[in-house]
């Protein structure tokens, strides 16, 4: 049974096996949550004086008449954390007031030093925490990343008031002329997440964004990440290692991502990738792909680099803050390692895997420079390679006789 | 030579083409519930094949399979048109499994399923075809399985598959390998008397 009937009778099975009953799903459909317009770019200029003055302002008569005012008020609707590493978390209630303010960690407390925001406009305690952060130097070009997050059993509201403070943060931030980065989500209460947050002495907030970032890959840990910066996990959370959230085509709504996290700290993707072409002895326009993006391994901020060149491909690690290579792999060279328990026979006597790929380009009429992709693996047991590639818009697949360099069979795909 | 120009991935690529998708979720976006029911009849195989090569669980599968429709219709505002609708829409089947995971990891093991019967009542369904269900439940690492479903389903490319699911192109392309070749030795010791 070669590979297509495989497939098709895989798609047979699972198309009848799929429920299809849309009146069920039909039945359960509620109202739908509100627009939310993703914040990217920065809204007018202002001053950060006048803001910190104004806060100051309403911060002074703030508990003094608006603590009164709402004290009626005072069940408690959303919850608001701020994470930089400083972490500040805020009760508000339904009208947006706040109710209280605690700091998670000691370095909030010292953002919080002599100021009383219970009873302000939620806006405003905002402005005051993030002007604070900027004054006591957590926000720069070298950390630039802000968590925002929303915990509210009505989501609608969570995700309106997510989308509101993400906007207030953008401003502040533009003000003081950093250009910032902002992540944002917005959840309803989870007890096993509050368990997790408090197990590791960390937010709520960057708990979800650390399941979040443990749940779309396959080696990020929950432990390994807690210890890093919201500006660390925001790279990651922009990069291949996460590549359903924001920032790329799988978008979704999990968390909204605005700005770029600051990469000052470390030697570039530019100068990583140079370090793994000149160990490879390659250069770039030797390439048929090349992709590289940061990634969390052993305890540290990684660049993972991949390419291929002439059927073989290379990975590498390379270490984020030293440009150092960590690890080195290729695959795909001219026959490629029998697997385990098989033995190396059959290749005296057969052609050599860059024959066979000649062999199917030749005949699919796509010179070397335009295959993309180019795949060629020795399927030892049946007794051919196996040669992929992308041209022109078509996906290649060839299977090609390990001894006689025959064609056994051709796909050409849209 | 046969060029295979009419493959099932081109078939499955069709019906979720991103030109025949995104006029529903935008129809949803005022609120059409038709669109909806429409999207449901293109993407339901490939939603529930992702689902279930996750859980491994028919009756969670089915769970999340409806969830998912429920969670996009709820949240079709969010949705960007940037080309590729069923990624978006497998992206909300792909978080909800895995939060079906998360809750199933603190309670007990699942009861194992006789895969066999899976679509016992259709008669477009062959024995074979169940067969290879079950090898891919039962004989497939949970990555091989979650590769070949999707490539199945989809008709996607492998890069579109190693960006879903969040792996190098160069390990869905062995997982992929790897896959077809365990099903078919499966199949074929299947055979033997």
């Amino acid at each position: 049974m070669n590979d297509q009937e495989l497939e098709r009778k895989l798609h047979t099975a699972l198309k009848h096996a799929a429920p299809d009953n849309v009146e069920a799903v039909l039945a359960r459909l509620g109202p739908q949550n509100g627009k939310i317009i993703p914040i990217s770019a920065p809204k007018r200029r202002k001053r950060i004086l006048p803001w910190l003055a104004a806060a100051c302002l309403v911060l002074a008569i703030g508990s003094g008449v608006f603590g009164m005012r709402y004290q009626q008020a005072n069940a408690v609707a959303s919850v608001v954390s701020l994470d930089v590493n400083p972490c500040v978390l805020l009760k508000v209630n339904q009208a947006e007031k706040v109710l209280s303010v605690t700091p998670v960690n000691e370095d909030a407390s010292q953002i919080l030093d002599g100021m009383d925001l219970t009873g302000t406009d939620l806006n405003v305690a905002v402005n005051a925490i993030i002007g604070s952060l900027l004054k006591h130097g957590y926000v720069d070009e070298l950390a630039n990343s802000v968590l925002v997050s929303v915990e509210d059993d009505d989501l609608a509201r969570g995700a309106a008031l997510e989308e509101k403070l993400t906007g207030e943060i953008s401003q502040v931030l533009e003000s003081a002329s950093i250009n910032g980065a902002i992540l944002s989500q917005s959840f309803a209460t989870d007890e096993a997440l509050q368990q997790k947050a408090e197990e590791y002495g960390i937010s709520q907030g960057k708990a979800a964004l650390i399941q979040t970032l443990v749940d779309s890959s396959s080696h990020l840990t929950f432990e390994s990440l807690a210890g890093l910066s919201i500006n660390e996990l925001n790279l990651l959370a922009n990069s291949e290692a996460a590549t359903d959230l924001t920032g790329s085509s799988n978008e979704q709504d999990t968390i909204r991502s605005t700005g770029t996290a600051s990469q000052s700290g470390y030697v570039g993707v530019d100068a990583a990738t140079q370090t793994a072409l000149t160990h490879a002895g390659l250069q770039q326009s030797q390439l048929s792909y090349l992709e590289a993006d940061y990634d969390y391994e052993d305890g540290r901020m990684i660049y993972e680099v991949e390419f291929g060149a002439a059927g073989v491909e290379y990975e590498y690690d390379i270490d984020a803050a030293t440009g150092a290579i960590i690890k080195s792999e290729r695959e795909g060279q001219t026959v490629q390692p029998p697997e385990q328990g098989q033995t190396q026979g059959g290749v005296s006597g057969s052609i050599s895997s860059q024959q066979a790929r000649d062999i199917a380009l030749a005949d699919a009429g796509v010179a070397l420079s335009q295959a993309a992709e180019l795949d060629v693996e020795l399927e030892q047991d049946d007794g051919c390679y196996k040669v992929e590639f992308k041209s022109g818009g078509y996906e290649y697949e060839y299977e090609i006789g390990l001894t006689d360099g025959r064609i056994l069979s051709r796909e050409r795909d849209d | 030579m046969l060029i295979l120009l009419e493959t099932m991935a081109e078939e499955s690529r069709r019906a979720t083409a991103p030109d025949v998708l995104e006029p529903l979720l935008v129809r949803m976006q005022a609120g059409e519930q038709e669109a909806l029911a429409e999207l449901y009849h293109h993407a339901r195989t490939a939603v529930y094949g992702l689902a279930l090569s996750y859980l491994k669980n028919s009756h969670d599968a089915e769970d999340v399979a409806q969830d998912t429709f429920v969670r996009v219709w709820e949240n079709v505002h969010q949705y960007q048109p940037r080309g590729t609708p069923l990624a978006w829409v497998l992206t909300v089947a792909r978080n909800l499994a895995l939060m079906k995971l998360r809750e199933r990891g603190k309670t007990e093991e699942l009861e194992p399923e006789s895969w066999e019967q899976m679509a016992a009542d259709s008669p477009l369904v062959t024995v074979e075809d169940r067969q290879v269900l079950r090898a891919a439940l039962e004989g497939l690492t949970d990555e091989e399985r979650q590769v070949v479903t999707l490539h199945a389903v989809t008709g996607w490319k492998h890069k579109e598959i190693a960006h879903l699911l969040n792996l190098p192109l160069s390990t869905v392309l062995s997982k992929y390998r790897r896959a077809l070749q365990k099903l078919r030795t499966m199949l074929e010791e299947g055979e033997k008397p």
